[in-house]
């Protein structure tokens, strides 16, 4: 009987080959994409932040080759691209093309969060569109997991905000 | 809409959900960055490679593989090109050779001076 040492130390995983990190990269492509929608609320610009987080990740071949869990890393990833890629133009009120089920919501919704600051927007996005736990928030964000429910709060509460406007 | 604007948020992401995926993301389509996309030109960077470089950045576009083929298109051309040369210069070679050697003329002159010596 053959036991595994990678498997049976937790946290540590083995070496991935080049095969299934592509594979990796390959499957997360439509989801990365879409939460880069939910954060940017944007098409166009949804598509240059995961060619952007997908560049990073091909350029970090070896940490994805080792790391625990890949789809966590790449979240994170894509999470900074975006937030770079948002901090990078101004918070005016664009919208523009999510194909909606209500497309007078969907528009005012866009509007109202490109009135949010783009910390704030991937914060709401990882936690009703991901729908991930605070930690989860916490290690995709780089904050600590208490941090979360107050700017979690506050970012719901900036939407409110901005919506009544 | 929704009385909360949160709900209305929520429903959105729903939307995202099932948003269409552009191709250039399904097929894995790289883009290059914004500074190559807007061509520095580095020194010592070939025509060929600027090239590629200029068809990998164009967004949906161009492949990898277009990129490399265009790059290997170039490198034949520069082989050619360099084959030319080569036949210049032997070319020339052949003519400095034949202008070098003693015309029929001189050859019988030099014929004569033997002779008459």
């Amino acid at each position: 009987m053959q036991i595994s040492l990678a498997s049976s130390i937790p946290g540590f995983a083995a070496r991935r080959t080049a095969a299934e990190v592509e594979a990796i990269l390959r499957d997360a492509r439509p989801w990365l994409y879409r939460l880069a929608l939910a954060i940017s609320a944007k098409p166009d610009l949804a598509e240059d932040i995961t060619q952007d987080a997908l560049i990073r990740a091909a350029k970090s071949c070896e940490k994805l080759r080792s790391v625990t869990e890949p789809h966590a890393w790449l979240r994170t990833v894509l999470v900074r691209c975006a937030v770079t890629a948002l901090g990078r133009i101004p918070l005016v009120p664009e919208v523009d093309g999510v194909v909606a089920t209500d497309p007078t919501e969907s528009l005012a919704v866009q509007g109202t969060l490109s009135r949010l600051n783009p910390a704030d927007r991937a914060l709401l996005a990882l936690a009703h569109f991901e729908e991930l736990s605070y930690a989860e928030i916490g290690a995709a964000l780089d904050i600590p997991v208490g941090t979360v429910a107050s700017r979690l709060h506050a970012a719901r509460d900036a939407f409110r905000k901005e919506w009544r406007k | 809409m929704n009385q909360d604007p949160v709900e209305s948020l929520s429903a959105f992401y729903e939307d995202c959900r099932t948003a269409p995926v552009p191709s250039s993301i399904v097929a894995g389509q790289m883009q290059a960055p914004w500074w190559i996309r807007f061509g520095i030109p580095f020194g010592g960077l070939s025509f060929g490679g600027l090239l590629a470089l200029l068809l990998i950045s164009m967004p949906s576009v161009a492949t990898k593989e277009d990129a490399f083929k265009a790059s290997q298109a170039i490198a034949e051309a520069q082989i050619k090109r360099i084959e030319r040369q080569v036949e210049n210069v032997a070319s020339r070679t052949g003519d400095h050779a034949q202008s070098s050697a003693p015309t029929p003329d001189r050859f019988v002159v030099f014929l004569e001076a033997i002779w008459t010596a």
